[in-house]
């Protein structure tokens, strides 16, 4: 490259500045940029300077390992073509910038997500702080899936008065719920 | 008054700890998927959640076109992405000392960050968590009982708790440690970063530690887990000022007082020398081989050297050789007063 100063000389030095947030980049050759004052320490002075403490953004990071983490298979069974309802977001749209559209895209793709969640913090589930408001939609919802399962042993037992009762059981918890809305 | 004012001027390995929650509203696109016009709707309703908990004891600044962003990224108050300029609607609510900071439209809807010096991560959840408590109170936020609460990275998933301290370690990257201790904390679970970024471990050296994972594991064992790290490689750093001390006294002494020496002659300094010789002179204190500075906050100098602090107070210091002089002329000043040699 050719100095961008003097137009004659290779340009051997690459200067590059970042004053609040405003970067300027220029290709010297060690005459011209002596003669601008810019010397070797100076020049690489205020790069980069703290991002190390945020961390680098996840597009970066995360964008190509997601990619990585979910296998060609499962990708075309899953299909996700489809679009979430509430931010349009398609699954290869994750699997390109690494970053989850809305609250919602958890439950539309929740079976590719699953696998991602998975290969990223094991097979665990939450066990921290559970906003107010939501603490009894919680237990609700652990209730009701407890009481499926029983549903449905009860009904390959052939138990068919257990299984009423269960039914029972479930419907009640969900008009509760929707009265409570 | 800032933050970081309140910084022990020597002897303590933690320089500062940082509690951020991650956040997001229920049924709402999170930011990057949102406009102008939704991304300020979305904010004005944070807004109203911390007013009505906090009434004005939280300062509201929209970040698009504000000056000076990047003083506020070197204090580590806000993220380098956060002071990017973005089509989204992007505001900071924060307290006077900024040591409650929260960004409002970063990567996730609420980045809500509680910073304090030393060691004090349970005081420094606690404010976090009364503004999370804030938000949960005035809007719907997004949580899945089986992920937590939901964040636009699904390595944040769970608690969306980073809980990160730190840590002055000019002993052990003298004896060459730190690249073992990197090691050691990934097996458990832990990360150690530059805070100056990549490949500046021979700047200031500080480093971060912080968890990195959030689903699984509930916000109290995150910090027990994290302290208890932070407690070994204190101990640690001091054993090895200690052998500094014993096995290398003559050259360690030296060196240090050619760090004081540079510092206090200088006429022209880069951030990345001033950055290195003032860990050095902290060190030297530390070590009883210069006396301490009364009153003077080393690490406070840390970040008026930065290029932005210096800009934001001599603003014709556009060029870096400009600011250079600058910076010497601070440190100068900064040591004028002593005379310990």
């Amino acid at each position: 490259m050719i100095c961008q100063v003097c137009k004659k000389n290779n340009a051997t030095i690459h200067y590059k500045t970042n004053v609040n947030g405003k970067q300027t980049e220029l290709y010297l050759c060690p005459e011209c940029a002596e003669k601008n004052g810019i010397g070797k320490k100076v020049s690489f002075e205020p790069i980069d300077v703290i991002d190390g403490f945020f961390g680098k953004s996840t597009d970066d990071i995360f964008g190509g390992l997601f990619a990585g983490m979910i296998n060609d298979t499962h990708n075309k069974s899953v299909g996700e073509a489809k679009a979430c309802p509430v931010c349009g977001m398609r699954f290869s749209d994750f699997l390109h910038g690494g970053k989850i559209g809305c609250s919602e895209c958890y439950n539309v793709f929740s079976n590719s997500l699953g696998s991602t969640v998975k290969r990223i913090h094991g097979n665990v589930e939450h066990c921290g702080k559970v906003p107010e408001g939501k603490k009894s939609a919680v237990s609700d919802k652990k209730k009701i899936e407890a009481l499926k399962s029983k549903l449905n042993e009860a009904i390959e037992k052939q138990e068919y008065e257990m299984a009423a009762k269960y039914r029972d059981e479930i419907r009640e918890i969900e008009n509760n719920q929707k009265e409570g809305k | 008054m800032k933050w970081y004012d309140k910084i022990a001027s020597t002897d303590y390995v933690v320089i500062s700890s940082r509690v951020r929650l991650a956040r997001n509203l229920e049924g709402v696109p999170f930011p990057w998927r949102l406009d102008s016009d939704s991304s300020k709707k979305a904010a004005l309703g944070i807004k109203q959640a911390l007013e009505n908990a906090y009434g004005n004891t939280l300062v509201f600044t929209e970040m698009n076109g504000k000056a000076e962003k990047q003083v506020l990224v070197e204090e580590h108050v806000i993220s380098p992405d956060f002071a990017e300029d973005s089509c989204v609607y992007r505001a900071l609510a924060s307290n006077k000392e900024n040591s409650l900071a929260i960004m409002i439209n970063e990567e996730d809807h609420v980045r809500i960050q509680a910073l304090l010096p030393g060691l004090d991560l349970g005081k420094a959840f606690e404010m976090a968590n009364e503004a999370d408590n804030a938000i949960i109170k005035g809007c719907n936020v997004a949580f899945d009982e089986k992920y937590g609460f939901l964040t636009s990275c699904p390595t944040n998933l769970g608690t969306g708790l980073r809980a990160s301290v730190m840590l002055h370690l000019p002993a052990l990257s003298v004896f060459g440690y730190i690249k073992s201790i990197v090691n050691l904390m990934n097996k458990i679970g832990l990360t150690v970063r530059g805070i100056y970024g990549e490949g500046s471990d021979a700047r200031a050296n500080m480093y971060q530690l912080s968890n990195q994972v959030t689903l699984g594991i509930s916000e109290e064992d995150t910090i027990k887990k994290l302290e208890s790290a932070v407690m070994q490689i204190v101990d640690r750093e001091r054993e090895m000022r200690k052998k500094l001390l014993e096995d290398t006294k003559n050259e360690t002494a030296d060196r240090l007082w050619r760090s004081y020496g540079t510092l206090k002659y200088a006429r022209k300094i880069d951030t990345a020398e001033a950055s290195k010789l003032i860990s050095n002179v902290r060190l030297a204190q530390v070590c009883g081989i210069i006396p301490e500075i009364k009153d003077k906050n080393l690490i406070k100098l840390l970040f008026e050297i930065m290029p932005s602090h210096i800009l934001s107070r001599f603003p014709e210091a556009q060029d870096a050789s400009l600011r250079d002089k600058y910076r010497a002329d601070i440190i100068r000043q900064f040591l004028s007063e002593y005379d310990g040699d």
